[in-house]
């Protein structure tokens, strides 16, 4: 009965008549109107983003990315998109084993033939090459009432020792006049393992013809939970909460990674087997638990746009970190210019050693337990400045390049004797050039 | 350990806030700019993660922590 | 004076604040001096309580407050309310009796709360009997109300007072034009492009969705009728505060929001409406009218 919405008749007179009519009250003739809006159609076209970015370290790793995305939001608001990126790695990584005033002899992953690090000099394997695809897919699905949506995301990727497979659901729910937005998110990742020749047997010695023992293929997967606040706090200004937790089990361990075994006081390597020195693969545990607080504030300041994030991280293995991350976006009509600072810290791994005593090796050899001289997981600090400059092509589309230099300045946690001559951990600087597009 | 401590500072301003928090519909023409969107610059972000995924012990936080990568 | 508005120095000039018609109120200005600002925001202020004075339906001593209490005796209007009565019936002879400034009383019935209280039908056709606009007798500037029946300008008092303030604050500068944006809540005017002839930028809030639009006013003025607050929710049925006039119930199917770009402030808030009364024909009656909106399901 009351669904008999009745039809107006002569529709189109109306809007003479009310323009009279309003004449007649406001006693005036206006100059028309004259607005057009940015987004008056919600169905929209794919609109794409492309980017290449280029990485390079001093004497070490290069890569090349490039990347695509598209996006699109359809007419009920869902938006679906794909990202492709392609990763191009290059050149030397370190392999875990401490620079020493002798010659030293590494054996190649593959376990055919070897390399040579000079004396004073940090060991790096440099037949590190590698290439990566990574797709990911994601669509936002808009539920009943439209303060409710559920993003999906995919992913899967592939380089020739490792292959990836993931997903996450992520429910959001706007409360409070959409000026808060409550997140809770799962993801889980499956992750296979193959690494070069097979993986070593933790703890064993390296030996002139690569590992003595070795496994197979290995796995690891992972689930993570995070949950999120965003908060509009007034016209300029936006901040945001995360709290996330991530629990993962298998195989941690990086197979290309070895530990130097030196005399504790003379600090010399200890003598190999079959190499001039002794050194032993890596063992990370077969698990981990991480989490994480985030927090982020998002501040327009007369058309300007600042915006500071702080993260804190910690899980089981004794890793904390600390990360700043600042920017500031200068807006002028038609281009901006931000510039970027990071900063980030962490405390080492409780089994985290620049390298260990011979008393400690035949202690790990015999009772086993975790080891690694990885410097990703010893004490550092990180730093980034970086300037990024946005401009509209001629074309009227966005664009944009960043340029950034990256620090990282680490400790070693132990030096024996004549060791304390050595940089044992030096720093790693690296520059990163990006070029963005979107049409 | 100042980390902690600014975390907790953030937390209690967002608390003590929320009562006046917000704006009206009518008062999002600067938060709906694209440069305000939490995540202004995807490709950015997508690509530093992946960079810190594989040079640093740490990961997620903004988003998940995942990398799909053997690189760490 | 510090208490009955705030004028606070932006970018490009000043913006003056206060709080008329329960809504916040806005007069934003290009121009350089301070004093003129005062000048034009009290103007603007002045109008906007004069207009809520004496056409609330919350004091009892004002005009409205005579006519719904005139007991069936004619009275007899002043040039303004003349004016407005004038409109009310042209308003409610285009739309064909479903614009009706008579349908206020419908609130005793149906309260809009947020809850699943829904009145009965009983309740309803009780107060049928007193609603239309055709059975007031309107003979400029007589008016004789029958006994019961109400008058209530809300539909159009707020995009009245916001054209009315443009008006006012303009008469206060004899120089040249100085840009002037007039922001009621929402339902804004503005006297034509900004200082450095771009346009006003005026977001337009996504009530559903994650879609806010921006729109760029050059010129005219923008209203918006919605329910993204004010809505009943009954076993998963919403019931929109868009009442028909001539069943006393919901107008079923409308959108949510309904956003309106026209050269005056009451056009775009008629057009609007209008369009919310079409239910699911709301979008083919914008389309007809051909007028720039936007609307959010």
């Amino acid at each position: 009965m009351n669904n008999q919405n009745r039809k107006l008749k002569s529709n189109k007179d109306i809007r003479k008549i009310l323009t009279s009519a309003t004449g007649c009250l406001l006693g005036v003739t206006t100059a028309g109107v004259q607005a057009e809006s940015d987004t008056a159609n919600l169905e929209g076209e794919w609109k794409t983003d492309i980017a290449v970015l280029g990485y390079t370290e001093t004497d070490r790793v290069s890569a090349f990315e490039p990347a695509i995305a598209i996006k699109k939001t359809f007419e009920d608001e869902s938006v679906l998109g794909f990202k492709l990126v392609f990763d191009a790695l290059t050149g030397a990584s370190a392999n875990g084993a401490s620079a020493t005033g002798e010659v030293q002899t590494f054996t190649r992953p593959s376990g055919s033939g070897t390399y040579i690090t000079g004396k004073d000099e940090t060991p790096l394997d440099d037949t590190f090459r590698d290439t990566r695809i990574n797709f990911t897919a994601n669509y936002e699905q808009p539920l009943s009432d439209r303060l409710e949506k559920i993003v999906w995301g995919a992913n899967i990727s592939n380089e020739f020792d490792f292959t990836s497979f993931g997903g996450s659901g992520t429910f959001m729910r706007d409360l409070n006049q959409r000026n808060t937005t409550l997140s809770a998110g799962f993801s889980f990742e499956i992750d296979a393992i193959k690494p070069v020749g097979g993986a070593p047997v933790a703890l064993t010695e390296m030996q002139a013809a690569g590992p003595s023992t070795r496994e197979g293929e290995k796995s690891r997967n992972m689930v993570e939970m995070l949950l999120g606040v965003t908060q509009v706090v007034d016209r300029n200004t936006l901040m945001q909460f995360n709290y996330g937790v991530a629990v993962s089990n298998g195989y941690h361990t990086d197979a290309y990674k070895i530990v130097s075994v030196v005399d504790e006081v003379t600090g010399v390597v200890a003598p190999g087997e079959s190499l001039d020195g002794k050194y032993l693969y890596e063992s990370r545990p077969d698990g981990r638990i991480k989490h994480s607080l985030f927090a982020k504030v998002k501040r327009n300041i007369s058309g300007d746009v600042a915006d500071a994030s702080y993260r804190f991280m910690w899980d089981d293995w004794g890793v904390a970190s600390s990360t700043i991350d600042m920017h500031y976006r200068f807006n002028q009509k038609s281009w901006y210019l931000e510039p970027h600072v990071r900063y980030y810290s962490q405390q080492a791994a409780d089994f985290y050693h620049t390298s260990i005593t011979t008393t400690q090796a035949t202690l790990l050899e015999t009772s086993g337990g975790d080891l690694t001289a990885d410097y990703r997981l010893g004490e550092m600090a990180a730093t980034t400045i970086g300037l990024k400059l946005g401009f509209l092509t001629p074309g009227g589309n966005k664009s944009s390049i960043r340029l950034e230099y990256y620090n990282q300045t680490s400790r070693a946690s132990d030096v024996y004797g004549a060791q304390s001559s050595q940089d044992l951990v030096p720093d790693v600087d690296a520059v990163i050039m990006q070029y963005n597009y979107s049409f | 350990m100042k980390p902690i401590v600014f975390t907790l500072l953030l937390g209690s301003v967002f608390i003590s806030g929320c009562s006046s928090m917000g704006v009206k519909p009518w008062e999002r023409d600067i938060l709906a700019r694209d440069d305000m969107a939490l995540e202004s610059a995807s490709m950015d972000s997508a690509f530093d993660d992946h960079i810190y995924f594989s040079k640093e012990a740490s990961s997620g936080g903004k988003g998940f922590g995942g990398g799909g990568c053997g690189c760490n | 004076m510090a208490d009955l508005y705030k004028i606070d120095k932006t970018e490009h000039g000043f913006t003056g604040r206060f709080d008329a018609m329960a809504s916040p109120c806005e007069i934003l200005m290009d121009l350089h001096d301070p004093l003129l600002a005062q000048q034009l925001v009290h103007a603007a202020y002045s109008e906007a309580k004069r207009i809520e004075q004496k056409f609330s339906r919350y004091i009892n001593t004002n005009l409205m407050f005579k006519m719904n209490n005139s007991q069936g005796e004619t009275i007899t209007l002043d040039e303004e309310s003349s004016l407005l009565m004038d409109f009310a019936f042209t308003c409610y002879d285009m739309s064909d009796g479903f614009f009706d400034v008579t349908s206020g009383i419908l609130r005793r019935a149906w309260k809009f709360d947020g809850s699943d209280t829904l009145p009965s039908d009983i309740q309803i056709k009780e107060l049928l009997p007193f609603i239309g606009l055709q059975k007031v007798i309107w003979k400029k500037p007589d008016l004789t109300m029958p006994i019961n029946m109400e008058l209530d300008f809300g539909g159009i008092g707020k995009e009245y007072a916001v054209d009315r303030c443009l008006q006012k604050a303009m008469e206060k500068n004899t120089g040249k034009r100085i840009p002037i944006l007039i922001n009621f809540g929402g339902d804004l005017v503005c006297n034509g492009p900004r200082f450095n002839q771009q346009p006003w930028q005026v977001g337009i809030e996504s009530v559903g969705g994650g879609h806010s639009a921006v729109v760029s006013l050059r010129q005219g003025a923008l209203a918006t009728s919605g329910d993204a607050r004010r809505f009943l929710l009954k076993d998963d049925v919403r019931y929109s505060h868009i009442l028909n006039p001539q069943t006393g119930h919901p107008i079923m199917d409308a959108p949510r929001s309904v956003t309106v770009a026209a050269a005056t402030c009451v056009e775009a808030g008629l057009l609007s409406t209008l369009a919310m009364l079409q239910g699911s024909g709301s979008k083919a009656f914008l389309a007809e009218q051909e007028v720039v909106h936007w609307v959010q399901d």
